[in-house]
């Protein structure tokens, strides 16, 4: 059931506040190739999960509970199997140990294809102790397997908002011998869920209450993601008898109507979120990520790609740590995907699959569900390369050399800082704001990088940093001229 | 809660309007539109309003987030192309209230905040036809959307009947020489029928009665997979026989009088698709559906799913559909079985909680939209078992089963019990795994063999479950228990009758009474450490 609104698609829009225009989408396929992966005429392949199989297969999960196996994505005329049926809303697949693991809406399973006849014909229950009532916004998204082969499971609240049934809004991670072990609370409706290379747990929550925008988050062993509803479940795990695994005590109330940044003095397991995924400008529905890990994928080694849903589109994350706080900056990266993005996958050789749907929840692309395929062209863009944060301010480097003397001129950046109220009403508007001064710019020895002296810096705050300005040595302006920064924490 | 009354005079239409248009209709239609907390749509797709007529509508947001309704003149897009007019608007777009200054805006509500109301009164359009109405703030028209229909609607079938046949045919048959496999009224009075599994091979004949309110030519429309024929007061009005797909359809013209006349719609399946549509237009009044499915209604690719389901068809191999099931916990599996018979397994409580014979299940709920709710299944002859684990241990005859779990969604899992997941063979069947307290079981169920008629619909269709147990150490006082309730009756030989529809037959079956009801319990007793049980359900008639 193909639906295709070329309007939704091709309408222009006035204002670069919000979205892409058609001509950065165009000039960004210079650099990153995306093409339609074909799929089955029947049925809809709402893609909720990606996988690459050893044999080469590329495992396709879709929000109607199949797996699908494609032989030769990457072809004009890809072969489709089905492979499994009957799942619960799988979301989040992966390749362990002979096995292919899913977390479903009830629980984690492991399947298995035992007399080969391209069929899974073994589905085993691993576990997933936590409630499910009926309500359809109780969604599980699921990790790969950690180090020790255990899934992390985000579990999204009851209605988006309440909890409900028992550890809605928590993180539970499962172990292959079938324990569940609570490791967080605090959330409230994760899109997406992720391990960075160095094994620390990335997710996507979305804005609603107490969550101004949707942000990225770092789901720390132990840590309160900023929902409280879902404190409840302390009371009745303890009166069931449910171990608390990870989670030491119930967290103070936080104070609605307050910031982040404030309320962190006041609950203890508070992790403030990573990288705020600016709502209206980078999207307003996050969902999978990857890393690239192959350097294959253009010069973003290392580097987070986060997938969105309503503005069909993948976002760039660059993160670091300081004062022991994950914290980072995103970019815009490539527009205009077929459909609403929900699962991403990096394969060994630099290529993204992304896909998704836009049912129950529109998206940009116009498409009811599509999987697309990215690759690197082998052009490198005119990007800013990672941003850092400084005592004094900000450091920029870039993909290419830049101009020696746009870089060197303060007037080449912009600064613009906000926060957002921490309550429990809906998503907040940007407030707090100011446009703090770029005081100096100070270009490094091989041009490629830039130090800048902002002031001021403000503790919470997300930094908007632009370089409309600059110019790489051949005059060209960057590709995407702004980096958001979430200053979690001011350097030392 | 605030209400604002915006008192809008509409409609200046370059369009001529029609030669027979008919006059406004006097007093005053009422709609109100909420919308749904966290689920950003209007609860109401589609209102049908005469052309001219006074429309008081009250948009109430029931939402954590504000939102706003905005009519519009008829277009194909559904009014998308406004609604990314008004996301245009940008910064200055909440000062709006994302009404962009377009000519395609009929009327609109300010933005409303969440839990408050707005109400707009204004005269319907005098042409007919669909109106859009969206809320236009960013990104929520393509799922926050809605339908004005103006029409001049005509009258419905009253004492709608329906008469369900099987057989193979080419041509519709006379249904008058054949006998009724079933026949009732026509619910909600609207021409439909449940599906079937075995979804071919039958015929229905629809009757009622149709009121005539102005003398005149009235066209009938019929489109039929396969054939169909209407009649009206004994004669053939449109002839659409034969197998074919559901197309346009044909028409027939008919003079009639004002008064009360016969209807009757014939209908036959062959094989594959199985469609109809029925509608009627007449003086004053414009295409009116009798029958629940609407023709066109969605555009030409989506016709079938649209307008009949999604229904999962069981052919040589069972379908597993894994959701929320209503009448089971929320870890359900339903399976359809080839031969025409279906169960639901609760993986909670590691038991089988309903057993029915027909179609299987219709999925659309759930794949349409957000998904919301728990979908009954499909077919008839829907039995619903025990609530309850199927296995415990009783220490003496008069030992209590322990009460079903009160708080599944809270962790008031039953104890001892481990849900395993199941495995297909290799005719896809599933085979449930749990333990509980050191046994492991397995618990299989299939569709009996189908009888000599091709399984159809027959007394006689069964479902075939065994249980086979493994345990190293015995379990004394170990005890299947089956059913329960005041309908199971005391049986004898391994029969026992559990109400109207179904007959229990289970060898070593006892029934015992309890403050519950009566119980039918069947004990597991250990060969070197392996028991079987083996149970038939089977539909009387």
């Amino acid at each position: 059931m193909q639906r295709i609104v070329s309007t939704i698609l091709l309408a222009a829009f006035t204002t670069t506040a919000f979205a892409q225009k058609t001509e950065t989408i165009k000039a960004e396929r210079e650099f990153y190739a995306v093409t339609t992966v074909p799929t089955p005429s029947e049925p809809p392949i709402e893609v909720s999960g990606l996988e690459l199989m050893p044999d080469g297969k590329l495992a396709v999960a879709t929000r109607r509970g199949e797996i699908w196996m494609v032989t030769n994505p990457a072809d004009p005329a890809p072969i489709w199997k089905r492979w499994a049926h009957g799942l619960h809303e799988p979301l989040g697949i992966s390749f362990r140990d002979g096995w292919l693991w899913a977390t479903q809406r009830p629980e984690v399973t492991r399947m298995k294809d035992t007399d080969g006849d391209g069929r899974a014909d073994v589905f085993e229950t691993v576990g997933g102790q936590w409630g499910i009532n009926g309500d359809y916004h109780e969604y599980a998204f699921g990790s790969r397997p950690d180090k020790d082969g255990a899934i992390w499971n985000v579990l999204c609240l009851t209605g988006s908002g309440s909890a409900n049934s028992l550890f809605r809004g928590w993180a539970i991670r499962v172990f292959p011998d079938g324990r569940s072990e609570p490791i967080a609370s605090g959330i409230r409706s994760p899109g997406g869920i992720g391990f960075a290379p160095d094994g620390e747990c990335f997710y996507t929550d979305n804005q609603g209450p107490w969550n101004g925008s949707s942000s990225l988050k770092h789901l720390k062993v132990g840590s309160f993601q900023g929902h409280p509803i879902a404190n409840n479940s302390f009371d009745t795990a303890a009166k069931k008898g449910f171990s608390l695994g990870a989670m030491k005590k119930r967290p103070a109330e936080p104070k609605s109507g307050s910031r982040i940044d404030a309320e962190r003095a006041t609950v203890e397991e508070y992790v403030p979120p990573a990288v705020v995924l600016v709502h209206g400008i980078l999207g307003q529905s996050p969902t999978g990520m990857c890393f690239d890990q192959s350097g294959k994928f253009g010069p973003f080694r290392g580097q987070m790609f986060v997938a969105e849903q309503s503005y069909s589109l993948l976002q760039r994350v660059f993160l670091e740590k300081v004062n022991g706080v994950w914290q980072g900056a995103a970019f815009h990266f490539l527009a205009g995907f077929g459909s609403g993005n929900i699962a991403t996958l990096m394969t060994a050789d630099g290529v993204i699959y992304t896909g998704g749907s836009d049912r129950g929840w529109g998206a940009k692309g116009g498409k009811s569900f599509a999987l697309d395929r990215v690759a690197w062209t082998g052009k490198t863009p005119f990007e800013i390369h990672e941003l850092r944060a400084k005592p004094d301010g900000f450091e920029l480097t870039f993909t290419q050399p830049a101009d020696a003397k746009t870089a060197a001129d303060p007037a080449s950046y912009r600064a613009e800082a906000w926060t957002y109220i921490y309550q429990s009403a809906y998503g907040s508007p940007e407030v707090d704001k100011l446009t703090p001064r770029i005081v100096a710019a100070t270009v490094g020895a091989d041009g490629k990088s830039v130090r800048l002296k902002v002031e001021p810096l403000t503790k919470g705050h997300v930094h908007a940093i632009s370089a409309p300005g600059l110019r790489n040595a051949e005059g060209k302006p960057l590709l995407h001229a702004t980096g958001y920064y979430t200053l979690n924490e001011i350097p030392k | 809660m605030k209400s604002i009354v915006l008192a809008v005079c509409l409609l200046s239409f370059s369009a001529s309007l029609p030669a027979a248009a008919p006059p406004p209709v006097v007093g005053e239609f009422r709609v109100t539109i909420k919308t749904l907390a966290a689920r950003m749509k209007y609860d109401t797709a589609e209102f049908i309003v005469p052309p001219g007529a006074k429309v008081r509508l009250t948009l109430m947001n029931d939402d954590a987030m504000p939102h706003n309704l905005v009519l519009t003149k008829p277009s194909a897009d559904k009014g998308f192309a406004l609604a990314q007019a008004a996301w245009a608007l940008g910064a200055q777009g909440v000062a709006k209230h994302w009404i962009p200054d377009d000519p395609r805006v009929l009327v609109a509500t300010k933005l409303v905040q969440p839990k408050s109301q707005e109400e707009l009164v204004f005269e319907a359009p005098r042409e007919v036809g669909a109106y859009p109405y969206v809320c236009t703030l960013p990104g929520h028209a393509m799922v926050m959307n809605g339908m004005m229909r103006v029409v001049s609607e005509g009258t419905k079938l009253t004492d709608g009947k329906f008469q369900l046949f099987t057989g193979k045919w080419e041509k519709l048959p006379d249904f008058s020489k054949l006998p009724p496999l079933r026949e009732g009224p026509l619910e909600e009075n609207l021409i439909q029928w449940k599906l079937d599994n075995d979804k071919t091979e039958f015929g229905l004949r629809f009757t009622g009665k149709l009121e005539v309110k102005t003398e005149g030519e009235h066209t009938f429309r019929i489109s039929s997979d396969d054939g169909s024929r209407l009649s009206i007061d004994g004669k053939v009005v449109v002839n659409n026989d034969g197998q074919h797909p559901a197309d346009d359809g044909k028409t027939g013209r008919v003079r009639l009088k004002p008064g009360v006349h016969d209807f009757q719609l014939d209908y036959f399946q062959g094989t594959a698709g199985a469609e109809l549509y029925a509608s009627w237009e007449g003086p004053g009044f414009s295409e009116t559906w009798l029958t629940k499915r609407q023709l066109g209604a969605m555009p030409k690719q989506n016709k079938g799913e649209a307008n009949t389901g999604i229904p999962l068809i069981v052919k040589d191999e069972p379908i597993i559909y894994r959701n929320f099931i209503a009448g089971v916990g929320t870890r359900a599996i339903a399976v359809g079985y080839p031969g025409s018979v279906n169960a639901a397994f609760d993986a909670d409580l590691c038991n089988v909680a309903l057993v029915w014979r027909g179609a299987f299940m219709d999925a659309k709920r759930h794949w349409t939209d957000r998904g919301d709710g728990f979908q009954p299944p499909l077919g008839y002859g829907l039995v619903k078992l025990d609530k309850n684990v199927p296995l415990a241990v009783l220490t003496n005859g008069e030992a209590a089963w322990p009460s079903a779990p009160r708080d599944l969604p809270n962790g008031d899992w039953p104890e001892g019990y481990r849900f395993g997941g199941y495995t297909l063979d290799k005719k896809g069947v599933p085979t449930f795994r749990y333990t509980f307290r050191g046994v492991s079981v397995e618990d299989r169920m299939e569709g009996a063999a189908a009888d000599e008629h091709g399984g159809h619909d027959h007394a006689g269709v069964a479902l075939q479950r065994v249980i086979r147990l493994r345990s190293k150490q015995p379990l004394d006082g170990l005890h299947l228990r089956l059913a329960t309730g005041q309908r199971l009756a005391a049986g004898k030989d391994g029969v026992f009758p559990l109400d109207e529809d179904i007959t229990l037959h289970a060898a070593g079956g006892i029934v015992r009474k309890s403050a519950g009801g009566p119980e039918l319990l069947v004990p597991v007793s250990f060969n070197q450490g392996e028991a079987r049980v083996a149970v038939t359900y089977r539909w009387n008639h």
